[in-house]
């Protein structure tokens, strides 16, 4: 399949890292939600799809804040980015990757910066999950 | 009519909620449904309402079998809506909420704001139209509930206990709604409540159930009891006295000790003129509280330990007038006592 050492790779390993995380963390969130939701929508005369769009709709936070976990898990991960990567220069070298050539080369400093910048941006994140769901609450109205 | 069930139960796991053999609804009508808690009120409403299925027999919606796909059950759910005892609000505004249903039923833009609108002032919370829901108060939670219902236009309102949880004033206006739109919009309302006197004003016939199964429209003097170590002999406890009866000896599939419903029958009290009683079983000095027609005849309301209803005929009534607030005695008989059949 002429496969290993792509990008292809490290998204098709990644996925598969990360579907049992983020369905586990998204069925806990939709079996949380309050029964009468479901019975108030086919009352109400929804159909099936109907009624599990009003649900999702409801658990839109806790199923956001499992992408948002899942993306975290994701950027953080090395093993599948390197084996199925090989981090190659300019092809499939990720953040990770990088820090653990840089580390391994001595290059401490480097490598802890690179760590910063992934904090950062796992952090801006987080800022921008917590802003949009202040902004979705404002806009329920 | 408008449901015709036959030989409907309904199990979780081993234990019968609902076992009703006839039932018959009719259009146009309020039925209120009265029992103790656990006694299946909200099961039937959620059978009626076509939430749930039942573990047996038939329920028929206008004539017609009830088919179990998932179109027709939307159809039919499309034409029954059911407010629950806790109404909960999607998060989103009021007016949002009401317009779901009329969403999905395509109902165009303009139309879908007119009943919106219709809806809110019928209910008296035009002002909340903008409001997010989860931020209305319970009495207001509740009207924009029958808001929320009464914009479909349905063919059938069921109610899980609207007048729970409400304050005096609410209570009155939801109870003029539902009145309201019996009468203009000939809507068909099913009702389940503890409030008894409220729900025999306002429905045209009353149904009681006791643990799952219809109780022959006995709507008041049940009560709760233990059979004494008389044989025959049954006493209801309210706080830390003994109301004691005597009613039938040995009756069939009563264990000692086990707890009964005794239901007192209002036709068979006597009235006595005198307040000289003995303290034997059965006689009871009570207070009137309420004195009002009833059908043919009068039903007083009598306030002892526990709250009994008397049916006189009118000339009973006239041989010995009671007043209210007036103490009477009363006698009643074993003959005036059954024990309601009870589910394991």
């Amino acid at each position: 399949m002429e496969l290993l050492y792509t990008q292809q790779a490290i998204i098709i390993g990644q996925i598969i890292l990360i579907t049992p995380l983020l369905t586990t963390l998204t069925i806990a969130a939709v079996s949380r939600i309050d029964k009468r939701y479901r019975n108030t929508a086919l009352t109400l005369g929804a159909d099936r799809i109907q009624m599990a769009m009003v649900i999702f709709w409801e658990a839109r936070f806790s199923v956001i804040a499992a992408i948002i976990a899942a993306y975290g898990r994701v950027i953080a991960e090395i093993g599948i980015s390197m084996m199925l990567g090989g981090n190659a220069r300019g092809f499939t070298r990720t953040m990770t990757t990088a820090m653990a050539l840089e580390y391994d080369k001595g290059e401490f400093t480097l490598a802890v910066a690179l760590g910063l910048i992934l904090m950062g941006v796992a952090f801006s994140i987080n800022m921008l999950f917590h802003l949009c769901q202040g902004r979705l609450r404002a806009d329920d109205l | 009519m408008i449901y015709n069930i036959s030989h409907l139960t309904k199990k979780y796991r081993k234990r019968v909620v609902l076992d009703i053999k006839e039932l018959t609804l009719k259009r146009g009508r309020i039925h209120a449904l009265l029992g103790p808690n656990g006694s299946g009120k909200t099961t039937l409403l959620n059978l009626l309402a076509f939430l749930d299925t039942p573990t047996s027999g038939t329920i028929s919606f206008l004539g017609k079998n009830i088919e179990r796909t998932e179109s027709a059950l939307v159809a039919l759910r499309r034409k029954v809506v059911l407010v629950d005892q806790y109404p909960i609000f999607f998060s989103r505004s009021v007016y949002h909420n009401l317009e779901f249903g009329l969403k999905i039923r395509k109902i165009p833009k303009p139309t879908r704001k007119k009943r919106i609108l219709q809806a809110l002032e019928l209910v008296g919370m035009t002002t909340f139209s903008k409001s997010r829901a989860h931020t209305l108060s319970g009495g207001e939670t509740k009207r924009a509930a029958l808001a929320r219902a009464l914009v479909l236009q349905p063919e059938v309102l069921l109610c899980d206990e609207p007048f729970a949880n409400v304050d005096t004033e609410n209570q009155e206006h939801i109870f003029k709604i539902l009145q309201e739109i019996n009468g203009n919009q000939k809507i068909s309302i099913i009702f389940s409540s503890h409030d008894r006197p409220k729900a025999e004003l306002l429905a045209h016939e009353t149904l009681y159930l006791n643990n799952g199964s219809l109780a022959d429209n006995r709507l008041n003097n049940v009560f709760p009891s233990i059979p004494d170590e008389i044989p025959g002999q049954y006493k209801i406890q309210i706080a830390q006295k003994y109301v004691f009866l005597k009613g039938p000896v040995n009756p069939g599939g009563l264990h000692k000790q086990r707890c009964c419903n005794l239901y007192i029958d209002p036709e068979k009290i006597k009235l006595l003129t005198h307040n000289h009683l003995s303290s034997e079983p059965g006689h009871i000095t009570a207070t009137v509280q309420e004195i009002r027609k009833h059908r043919k005849g009068i039903k007083i309301i009598a306030q002892s330990e526990i709250r009994l209803h008397l049916h006189l005929s009118s000339k009973e009534y006239r041989n010995n007038p009671p007043l209210v607030g007036q103490k009477i005695s009363l006698i009643i008989a074993q003959d005036a006592v059954t024990i309601l059949p009870t589910q394991n």
